[in-house]
């Protein structure tokens, strides 16, 4: 699914992001990606959905070397990927509906499956109750739920979901685990950056760690820190 | 892009268009005054294109044969076939004299015999005519003995018209350029407000062409807008000179009627509609 080899990214500005990363990430997997501020999880995340570009290294993403995408490949290679922003990314002039109905307009999803499909999805993250009333309204982990359904909505293969429990308070938190693992028992592979040691620990899937752009720790059923 | 997204294109550019109601105004407005602006240059550079052709075609040449020449209608039909010549008119040496006679003021000036005068050619112009050229041509021809017209005058109004049409085409160009910098500077606002949107679409998966739709609608929606509000003040404030001027009509033959405004409204709805697409065109761009 994903596979990339000393993949290395420098920023303009001369921050060194990624520092040589070799690692295989395969189809069903459930991985955390762990690491202090700053080490480079987000990085990763965009180089994926090809936000940005890989300095040097190789990273391919189902087969797909993304160093060697065309401009006009790249909105075809994220429909294949959900992403959960930290930031959720909402439009705050849309309702809850409309946010998750977006996602599937602009890939141009017949307008008779995008009901169906935005309704139910809607269901999965509990949220069928509030489709109609805009994100200002909804709390953060209710946004947070919006975010999660606009990812899933496309069916992706793969789904990227950066720090989405941050500022949880620890319940709404589990519910949006329970979710991720219930997408991920469906199929989906699931790369998740946090901070969140008390899931990490209580979970026991891959850990992927990073500092300071580099890999330090690659566990199959890791924990958040070494010790653990 | 699929032919039954298209709906959904217009449906979000509608939205966009009411949901920024101030904004859309704003834009329609200066588009309507940038509009304006170019439209009364417009009126301007057709009406002095339109009365150069009038005085061109007041410019007489006058060409004269040689005496007791045998074969003046030759003359006359080799006379007519030069481009540019509108109307030949004949003016035998009796004429002449009775036409002398009338500015002198005196009788029987000469007898039939002894008139000295000779035989003459008065030739109209067409207004894109160049009389320069035909008196060169005219005087060319056998048993033409002199031609004359009015140089000076002709030459001032070459002069004239040049360069009024070299001012006026400027000013058209520096119109159209202003329009274009105006529309696309309202519309990148409009732009603006929506690129979080735009952000957004393109990462969840929406290709360029798709993103650019809605505002190319948009920008094209709002570009008619602005040419029909001008079309209407212009067409209505120019009939409405039209008529003030109406008693004066002799002195300033302007053009009138629905030819003149036909084209200004195509010229108005044309300019609108391509400043519109392209302007959002180009402001989507740097989001893209
Ligand atoms: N667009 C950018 N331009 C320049 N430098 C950047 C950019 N994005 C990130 N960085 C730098 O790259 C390094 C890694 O950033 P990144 O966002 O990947 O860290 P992170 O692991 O996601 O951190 P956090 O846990 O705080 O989200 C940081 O030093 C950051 O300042
Ligand atoms: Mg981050």
């Amino acid at each position: 699914m994903i596979l990339t080899k000393d993949l290395t990214k420098i920023y303009s500005n001369g921050v060194v992001a990624l520092d040589h990363i070799s690692l295989t990430i395969n189809k069903g997997d459930f991985a955390f990606l762990v690491g202090p501020s700053g080490a480079g999880k987000s990085t990763f995340l965009n180089l994926i959905i090809r936000r940005e570009l890989p300095t040097s290294g190789l990273l391919a993403v189902n087969q797909r070397n993304l160093a060697t995408l065309k401009q006009s490949e790249i909105p075809f290679h994220r429909r294949s990927i959900g992403v959960v922003f930290q930031d959720f990314k909402l439009l705050p002039r849309k309702t809850v509906y409309e946010n998750v109905s977006f996602a599937l307009e602009v890939i141009e999803t017949p307008p008779k499956e995008i009901k169906d499909r935005v309704y139910s999805v809607l269901e999965l993250v509990g949220l069928l109750n509030k489709a109609h009333v805009f994100p200002s309204e909804l709390s953060g982990g209710e946004q947070q739920r919006v975010s999660l359904a606009r990812a899933i909505v496309n069916r992706p293969l793969l789904l990227l979901a950066d720090e989405p429990t941050g500022n949880l308070d620890p319940d709404t938190s589990w519910e949006i685990m329970d979710l991720l693992k219930e997408i991920n028992k469906r199929g989906t592979t699931v790369v998740m950056a946090t901070h969140n040691r008390e899931i990490v620990d209580h979970l026991r899937k891959r850990v992927i760690a990073l500092e300071h752009g580099k890999l330090v720790r690659d566990a199959p059923k890791g924990g958040y820190t070494l010790e653990n | 892009m699929k032919i039954r997204t298209f709906p959904y294109f217009l449906r979000e550019a509608f939205r966009s268009l009411f949901r920024n109601s101030l904004l859309s105004l704003a834009s329609v407005a200066i588009i309507t005054i940038a509009l304006l602006l170019f439209g009364l240059f417009f009126l301007f550079i057709a009406n002095l294109q339109h009365l150069g052709e009038l005085a061109w075609e007041q410019v007489e040449i006058r060409v004269f044969l040689e005496q007791g020449y045998k074969n003046p209608q030759t003359v006359g039909q080799q006379l007519a076939a030069l481009p540019g010549v509108k109307n030949v008119t004949f003016i035998p040496k009796e004429e002449g004299a009775i036409f002398l006679e009338k500015i002198l003021g005196e009788k029987n000036l000469f007898s039939a015999e002894e008139n000295p005068l000779p035989d003459c050619y008065r030739l109209s112009l067409t207004g894109t005519a160049e009389p320069a050229a035909i008196a060169r041509q005219a005087a060319s021809l056998p048993g033409v003995e002199e031609v004359v017209y009015g140089q000076a005058f002709t030459r001032f109004l070459r002069l004239v018209l040049r360069l009024g049409l070299v001012v006026g085409v400027v000013l058209l160009c520096l119109t159209v350029l202003g329009v274009l910098y105006l529309v696309i500077n309202t519309i990148q606002l409009t732009v603006f407000a929506r690129r979080q949107e735009i952000e957004i679409m393109k990462l969840v998966g929406a290709t360029n062409a798709f993103v650019r739709w809605p505002f190319f609608l948009e920008g094209i929606i709002l570009g008619l807008g602005g040419a029909m509000l001008a079309s209407v003040l212009l067409t209505k404030g120019y009939s409405f000179l039209l008529q003030q001027l109406s008693s004066y009509s002799r002195f300033i033959p302007l053009l009138s009627g629905n030819g003149i405004n036909r084209t200004l409204i195509l010229a108005l709805t044309a300019m609108g509609l391509c400043f519109g697409g392209l302007g959002s065109l180009f402001s989507v761009r740097r989001y893209l």
